[in-house]
């Protein structure tokens, strides 16, 4: 991808995409790598994207290279992932899967559309306190609620 | 105290987790990222369109420096080779009436590639899988409405086609005999 691209995209998508590291990572310099992962890998490789989705395509690389991070070994981050190490990216991208069929089946209704609003929208908690007028600190406890659910299954 | 706060925001006050949110939600300096992003990847230099219309002209000047020495090299041995004497014998060698070759059964008209210009991968999947006979499965809706740009030769097979679709990150396809399975 041209130099020109890559900046473009940069500009306009870092801060969402910095802003959904540092809800799963919190770590700011775990989230700044996460980020400059993704823009290195589309620098290198030979990904096109569409106008229309290359926000949801950016996000979507955020949110699963943040869940596989959390599995890795060396993370001194507990988070929604699993104890096993990592082993094949296959499964990997299968056990992401599963986590998407697993919110689907078992969050409320206004849970998910908050789950999605923050970690495939990446949204703000004002914004989406906004969307479902409710408080900041609603929203807060909704997504505490649906990743400590996340969490307790999958490390079964 | 962050994850705490995400497993047990009972324990927390609304100032301490509206302080957090505040903290998560504040937007980081784009244009130093950017500048530090320059710096650890100064790989990027390579790809302006300037340093890559050099690589292609010093590419262009080799391969005619190189044409040229291969003429000069023979050129100079044709001209080289010592005269042979002509045969006194005439030899006289049957020439078939038809000199066209009869054993070509190729077709050699050339296959024209399907161009997908940002077309869905919906749309382009069960055009290419029509002219397969295999069936497309979409386990997940969102990725119907995906678009591409591909270039679709019907003359590859089918593996070949889903091995290409598959350089494309979002893409994710299976194989099978009778049907793909687009993950």
């Amino acid at each position: 991808m041209e130099r020109i691209e890559i900046q473009r995209l940069f500009k306009q998508h870092y801060a969402k995409m910095y802003r959904m590291a540092r809800t799963i990572l919190y770590d700011e310099q775990e989230s700044e790598d996460v980020v400059s992962d993704i823009f290195e890998d589309l620098l290198h490789g030979q990904t096109i994207l569409m106008p229309e989705t290359e926000e949801c395509y950016l996000l979507t690389s955020v949110r699963n290279r943040c869940l596989k991070r959390l599995r890795h070994p060396a993370s001194a981050i507990e988070g929604s992932g699993y104890n096993e190490p990592v082993d094949d990216s296959d499964v990997e991208d299968e056990r992401l899967t599963d986590i998407d069929e697993f919110i689907a089946c078992h969050l409320s209704e206004q849970e998910q559309r908050i789950f999605r609003l923050r970690f495939t929208d990446g949204c703000c908690y004002e914004e989406i306190a906004t969307a479902e007028g409710i408080s900041r600190v609603a929203v807060w406890k909704h997504l505490s609620h649906a990743l400590n659910l996340i969490r307790n299954h999958f490390n079964k | 105290m962050f994850l705490d706060m995400q497993e047990h925001p009972e324990k927390y006050s609304d100032e301490q987790l509206e302080a957090m949110m505040d903290e998560l939600d504040h937007l980081p300096d784009v244009d130093k990222a950017w500048h530090e992003f320059e710096q650890n990847h100064h790989q990027i230099a390579m790809r302006s369109p300037r340093r890559w219309l050099k690589v292609a002209a010093s590419i262009i000047g080799i391969i005619m420096v190189s044409g040229i020495t291969f003429a000069a090299i023979h050129i100079v041995r044709h001209y080289q080779k010592p005269q042979t004497p002509k045969a006194e014998q005439t030899t006289y060698v049957k020439v078939p009436i038809n000199t066209v070759p009869t054993d070509i059964t190729t077709d050699t008209t050339a296959v024209v590639p399907r161009i997908f210009d940002n077309v869905s991968l919906d749309t382009m999947l069960n055009e290419i899988a029509g002219n397969y006979h295999v069936a497309v499965e979409f386990q997940r809706e969102e990725i119907r409405q995906l678009r591409f740009h591909f270039e679709w030769k019907s003359s590859e097979s089918i593996d070949r086609v889903v091995e290409r679709l598959n350089n494309f990150e979002a893409v994710d396809i299976i194989c099978e005999p009778e049907k793909l399975i687009v993950k």
